[in-house]
């Protein structure tokens, strides 16, 4: 039986990062070079909004993309919106900055609690900071429940179901829960679109809301740095560990033999 | 909870801007600016500038109530009635700072007949052993977990909680932090106490680029998650004494509010996990076909080694992603790992470089992996490899 609900709602988190894998160290200083590192819509992110794209393409409904970022994060909003998202809200003020995790997903669920939903899907986690918190923290906060490191996505016949395929370290679980309900997406569970010129065109036309502390009405003195229980007390770079031997091939054979002797004598083979 | 610059004390060193992790202070003409959209407060150019032109004044913390919360927690996962590895490690870690902190280790057991496995914990480290065993703690579900955890914590007041960083170690970590409204530092790599007697949590951010040293200085309990593999569990005390204590707890049903259907065990039948082995044999798109993956698996026969791969050929589907090293999969520390082919990208050095012993086979003579090799031979996987294999079955052959 065909699922079939008009009013399916559902809210996308994102976030605009860095493109890591540009990211440089100076080696003299050990910061990070960030010039001329692009920024892009977090990986992570894509897979959710594709999710939620599909699901209302499927089922029908609307999809409402959200970050909390700087005036810049906007770009990640309109590529959001050109994949298919339907509005967008932009939550940015310079005292949402600094935030941690927890603060981000007071900030994100505040703003949330006032919109309708269904489903929030998020990615994983943000390829910058890797925790993978704020989507559960959010979940938290909304008292809803989560399914994380979803690779599968559908709703049951009745239309108040969602089953996902959780990912687990030995493979994966089904698992079901009734809505509202936050998942988060991981690889694996689709090939997220390329923006097509007409959807690039629409996204520029489309509901987009800009939020700042004053509207949504939360203290200042509880959000961003100032709110956020946890604090970056140093950076450093990582310890580099040295290389050892290096040879030449030249000789398979003698290379072969002298490295397993090596091993041997370490007592690792 | 503000970033002070006395502009007339600053003298344009702009040692600052170049300490700055996070482009937040900026030259501006003989002075700096600082973007505070970008500043976290993190301290660095305060203490690079000698001119005394930063001051980063802090929130003040609540002492005597910090000071109501003790002892260092440990929550032991297990999974079908088996204790993960990880809480091995973590009660090991999790003694060494309840010692610095002159305060107990305990750990808390959560499952359906896992009441066996607290003496382990004991011999393991730890002082006390909460045990919470009931039919609803079977699977692993986010409701039962955090109302368990949450029940457990609140009246106790521990002043840490580590968790592993797993599947279900981020699933329910987060959850029980926001429920307490508390700060969580996620995948820690390193540990320790400082001399006000805070958790240093040390972690990889910007794709293990830098590394970020955590503190939750107003609120308890400190609570982070650990990446497995990173400390090594010490060799269990049979003669270590503690208490256990069971815990009744009656959780209803309709308080979880998912169910769990399906549970799938993906792990290829005699496919070692690469998180539990000795040794890893991995490759990466050096190996080029799928077919070529058989000079490895023959090594790691010989070896007695998993079978591990990159991103690029687990991503290829050449390998199931339970065999995937790195950043975005397991991080893994054996004992010897041999690495074929692969140029070691820095997501993939994140989840291998604490190996014992790293050998890498590359042709490429300036891949990154010969940076961190302890013993690199430049040349072709293909020649040099069953050259391995046939040295390798002779000094077996010898023993």
């Amino acid at each position: 039986m065909e699922v079939n609900i008009l009013t399916l709602k559902i809210i996308v988190p994102v976030k605009q990062v860095p493109e890591v894998a540009d990211v440089k160290v100076d080696e003299t200083t050990g910061t990070l070079i960030r010039d001329g590192v692009p920024s892009i819509l977090n990986p992570f992110d894509e897979l959710a909004v594709e999710a939620a794209v599909q699901l209302k393409e499927k089922h029908g409904g609307e999809v409402t993309i959200i970050t909390m970022g700087p005036p810049q994060a906007k770009e990640a909003l309109l590529k959001a919106l050109a994949m298919g998202g339907d509005a967008a809200i932009h939550m940015t003020d310079r005292a949402f900055a600094g935030a941690d995790t927890w603060v981000t997903a007071l900030t994100l669920a505040e703003q949330i609690k006032k919109m309708e939903f269904d489903i929030i899907i998020c990615g994983k986690q943000a390829i910058d900071g890797d925790t993978a918190q704020v989507g559960p923290e959010i979940a938290e906060l909304l008292s809803i429940p989560q399914i994380c490191y979803v690779r599968h996505i559908e709703l049951s016949e009745d239309g108040k179901f969602v089953i996902a395929h959780r990912e687990t370290d030995e493979g994966y679980d089904v698992v079901r829960a009734r809505m509202p309900v936050l998942l988060t997406a991981t690889k694996g569970l689709n090939e997220p679109r390329l923006p097509n010129i007409m959807g690039i065109m629409q996204a520029k036309k489309k509901p987009f809301e800009e939020v700042n502390a004053e509207t949504l009405g939360y203290d200042v003195e509880k959000l961003g740095l100032k709110g956020s229980p946890t604090q970056v007390r140093k950076v450093f770079p990582p310890e580099k560990k040295k290389g050892g031997i290096k040879v030449e091939a030249d000789d398979p054979k003698a290379a072969a033999k002298d490295l397993v002797e090596f091993l041997a004598k370490k007592g690792a083979i | 909870m503000t970033l002070h610059y006395d502009i007339d004390a600053c003298t344009g060193c702009m040692l600052c801007t170049k300490v700055c992790n996070f482009g937040a202070i900026e030259k501006d003409g003989d002075k700096v600016k600082f973007d505070m959209d970008k500043c976290v407060l993190c301290g660095s150019c305060e203490e690079v500038c000698n001119d005394n032109a930063i001051k980063i004044e802090r929130k003040a913390i609540d002492k005597e109530a910090i000071a109501q919360y003790k002892d260092v927690w440990v929550w032991c996962e297990t999974n079908e009635g088996r204790l993960k590895g990880v809480a091995n490690e973590l009660v090991t870690k999790g003694r060494e700072l309840a010692d610095k902190l002159g305060e107990r280790l305990v750990a808390v057991l959560i499952g359906h007949e896992i009441e066996g496995k607290a003496e382990g914990l004991i011999h393991q480290g730890a002082d006390k052993v909460f045990v919470v065993d009931e039919k609803i703690f079977e699977h692993y579900t986010t409701d039962a977990y955090t109302i368990a955890l949450n029940t457990l914590i609140a009246p106790h007041k521990p002043a840490i909680v580590l968790y592993g960083a797993t599947s279900n170690g981020r699933d329910l970590a987060p959850r029980v932090a926001a429920r307490m409204a508390l700060g969580l530092t996620a995948d820690c790599t390193g540990l320790d106490i400082d001399e006000e007697r805070q958790l240093i949590q040390t972690r990889p951010a910007f794709g293990g680029n830098i590394m970020a040293e955590i503190i939750s200085p107003y609120t308890r309990p400190q609570m982070a998650t650990v990446r497995p593999n990173v400390f090594k569990p010490s060799d269990p005390d049979t003669s270590r004494t503690g208490e256990i204590e069971k815990v009744e707890m009656t959780i209803s049903p309709i308080q979880v509010r998912t169910k769990v259907m399906e549970s799938v065990n993906e792990f290829v039948e005699g496919m070692k996990s690469v998180e539990e082995a000795d040794v890893i044999v991995c490759s990466g798109r050096g190996i080029k076909d799928p077919s070529n993956l058989e000079l490895p698996k023959q090594l790691a026969e010989l070896l007695d080694a998993a079978v591990g791969g990159s991103r690029p050929i687990v991503d290829l589907g050449w390998l199931p992603p339970s065999q995937q090293v790195g950043q975005s999969g397991r991080t893994v520390c054996p004992k010897l790992y041999i690495a074929l082919g692969i140029s070691g990208a820095i997501q993939h050095l994140a989840g291998m470089s604490s190996a014992d012993i790293i050998v890498a086979i590359n042709k490429d003579p300036d891949a990154p992996i010969f940076e961190i090799a302890d013993y690199g031979i430049v040349g072709d996987i293909f020649a040099v490899l069953p050259e391995v294999i046939e040295a390798v079955k002779k000094v077996q052959a010898e023993r």
